[in-house]
């Protein structure tokens, strides 16, 4: 209820179309009270190992975003986080440890509406994005750091040496709840990279470059063909794109919300010819 | 002497483009792969598609458009270049309908 009490609920009477069927069973036997287990179902499926009863909870995270980025390919998939502020959409492409997770939950704490800390899913109609706003998971040192970022955002319990190291989740922002049907259009595409160094700047990127970044981050860009070089076409002619370089959340925040309000320093358009 | 081999493109009308700066970014729907080509490979790809012609002929008319301070360093990269270019069936000899296999 902590991270989830302001999703609504569908009421069962109405008509609908329920898109997945899952459950967290316990699986029987001696495992029931030694070291007790969970598993993950998707309708017929168990695509993962049990996994530690006290994991339940990122795991059930993890089994949502498998049950999307297995069976959502009418839309090209990015894997990145999506923001929205002013009507224009940011999105943040990143591997794991680039940071995206944590600058997302830190520009919704700044007023931004997320889209998505996980996926960033374009329509090939009409090139908008969908919302598809969860919990934020954030992982290790990035848990501290966000903690003394964002004071009063609410956070889930810890969970300890999860596979992925400690984790905890940042509840939505109730605005980006309540606009969950509204999808968005995407005005950039930022690369964020967090840097050791106190590196905290917007680097312009060439379209070219971009297309490749944005087509190789897709989770399904070569299952859609010829449709997929089209949608990142046209992603890339709609959208500026940069790579941020950021140690620090605070930096980050006030170079984004400059991007948003469109007062970028003349250096921070300029794309080098070193980048071309 | 035998003719000189041609070169043509197989599919050109099938390939998807988007094009920014120097770069052109290509979709293969027959491999499903995409590749980013400077202006030379493009410029390759366009005139094989408008007329199959022998590496002589196009090295002659590439040389005559690009003016390049060294030719044989040109010459070398376009060497690289359709050899790169049939790698990824892009291009392929030209057989005319009907002509001897």
């Amino acid at each position: 209820m902590l991270l989830y009490g302001d999703f609504p609920l569908l009421v069962p009477e109405y008509p609908q179309i329920i898109d997945f069927h899952l459950g967290l069973p316990r699986p029987v036997g001696l495992r029931r009270w030694f070291q007790p287990q969970v598993r993950f179902d998707a309708d017929s499926e168990r695509p993962f190992a049990p996994f530690p009863l006290d994991h339940a909870f990122p795991h059930f995270e993890w089994g949502l975003n498998w049950c999307i980025a297995t069976r959502a390919n009418r839309y090209l998939m990015l894997h990145s986080a999506v923001v929205e502020k002013n009507g224009r959409v940011a999105i943040l492409p990143g591997r794991p440890g680039s940071g995206k997770s944590t600058l997302c939950a830190a520009l919704m704490m700044d007023g931004w509406r997320l889209l998505s800390d996980e996926f960033g899913l374009i329509r090939p109609e009409d090139g908008t994005m969908l919302a598809l706003p969860r919990p934020i998971p954030l992982k290790n040192t990035a848990i501290p750091a966000f903690r003394a970022f964002a004071p009063d955002a609410v956070l889930g319990p810890v969970f300890p040496r999860t596979r992925k190291g400690d984790v905890s989740h940042v509840r939505p922002t109730r605005e980006s709840l309540l606009r969950v049907d509204e999808p968005g259009r995407p005005a950039w595409i930022v690369f964020p990279k967090y840097s050791a160094s106190n590196d905290n700047r917007l680097y312009p990127m060439a379209r070219g470059r971009a297309f490749l970044r944005v087509s190789g981050n897709s989770f399904n860009y070569e299952v859609q063909g010829a449709a997929g070089f089209r949608a990142v076409g046209r992603l890339i002619r709609g959208c500026e794109s940069f790579q941020l370089h950021y140690n620090h959340l605070e930096p980050a925040v006030e170079i984004m919300n400059r991007l948003a309000g469109d007062d970028l320093r003349e250096d921070e358009r300029l794309v080098s010819e070193a980048d071309i | 002497m035998a003719d000189e081999l041609l070169w043509t493109v197989p599919n050109w009308d099938e390939l998807l483009q988007e094009q920014w700066e120097d770069e052109t970014l290509l979709f293969n729907p027959a491999s499903g792969q995409t590749h980013i080509l400077n202006l030379v490979g493009i410029t390759v790809l366009e005139r094989l598609a408008s007329r199959p012609s022998s590496v002589t002929d196009l090295a002659q008319g590439l040389l005559t458009t690009f003016a390049p301070d060294d030719r044989r360093v040109f010459l070398e990269s376009l060497w690289q270049h359709l050899a790169q270019l049939d790698e990824l069936g892009l291009i392929e000899p030209y057989q005319p309908y009907g002509s001897p296999t």
